[in-house]
């Protein structure tokens, strides 16, 4: 395994996590971050023709949530945060007052967004494990 | 720098300057020193010595120089686009670090065109990955044929203004 590759998935147990084959032997501990990749084409360079490297294509960031002795699980670390949701509300007022003529209420609000963990798209047995 | 000591080594000023050296030394062995006199073997090895001495300390600093790395292009131009990916490959090029904000320019109209905002995605040894982030809609279509990516160009310099218009634009999309 090229020198880059620190470790490879062995396991997916759900879309949030992986296990890896290297644990407390090889020095891990929790929160350590890796990036998790998958190998693609090779890219090749259109002037000279020639072959760069594989394109690594990025599952996603994880941090070490479990280590054992020859194995650490491994968990999504990154968040997606939907979009704010912006509230006007108009009031138009009744009764009494609108003898004052129209009274109108307008209110804004905002609802921030929620934070929801990454899935680790596209994440199988045999990528690769990179140390940040 | 190999082509640019070879091109000072082999200009003019360069031959002029060996003439002259050349010259000043042999007018200053012939002021001084009688050439029909014999010499030591002890004073030639010292001489010799001290030259080699020199040569090497000489050679040693053109390796150096030589090594010295040429600064890394401001721009890149795509190599490949991944669709699936939405990212442009590009060269290793050590201006482009993790993070970043970068922008494709396009050249349409003969006029240099900010075409997408995008971010260093992955750096990996000799390629990087820079994913799309936002599209200004300037072309229709992502260009993936290599003649078409030939006119873009990846710089890591992005327009305060294009920043305030994604802003501006993702508030008005709520």
């Amino acid at each position: 395994m090229a020198e880059r590759y620190f470790a490879k998935v062995v396991s997916t147990p759900d879309k949030y996590s992986v296990v890896i084959n290297k644990g407390a032997d090889q020095d891990i501990h929790v929160g350590q971050k890796f990036l998790i990749v998958g190998l693609g084409d090779i890219i090749i360079d259109p002037d000279t023709g020639e072959e760069l490297e594989k394109l690594e294509i990025v599952r996603g960031q994880v941090s070490a949530e479990h280590v054992q002795q020859k194995i650490a699980t491994l968990k999504s670390c990154e968040y997606v945060r939907s979009s704010d949701v912006k509230q006007i509300k108009k009031v138009t007022a009744r009764g009494g007052y609108a003898m004052l003529g129209p009274q109108d209420t307008v209110t804004e609000s905002i609802t921030p967004g929620e934070q929801h963990l990454k899935i680790i798209s596209g994440a199988k047995i045999g990528d690769f494990v990179i140390k940040l | 720098m190999k082509n640019k000591l070879l091109s000072a080594i082999f200009s003019l000023s360069g031959a002029s300057i060996a003439i002259g050296v050349l010259g000043f030394m042999a007018g200053f062995v012939t002021l001084f020193v009688d050439i029909n006199q014999n010499i030591s073997v002890k004073w030639l090895l010292f001489v010799v010595l001290l030259l080699v001495s020199l040569i090497i300390i000489l050679l040693k600093i053109i390796y150096d120089l030589y090594q010295h790395v040429e600064p890394p292009p401001p721009f890149e131009v795509p190599i490949r686009y991944v669709r699936d990916e939405e990212v442009f490959v590009i060269r290793r090029n050590e201006n482009f670090i993790n993070n970043i904000i970068v922008g494709c320019y396009i050249l349409k109209d003969d006029i240099d065109r900010l075409a997408y905002l995008g971010v260093v995605h992955l750096v990996q040894d000799r390629v990087i990955q820079i994913k799309i982030r936002y599209d200004f809609k300037v072309l229709g279509t992502i260009p993936e044929s290599i003649d078409a990516l030939k006119n873009i160009s990846v710089r890591p310099v992005v327009p305060v203004t294009a920043l305030q218009q994604v802003t501006n634009m993702e508030d008005a999309n709520g």
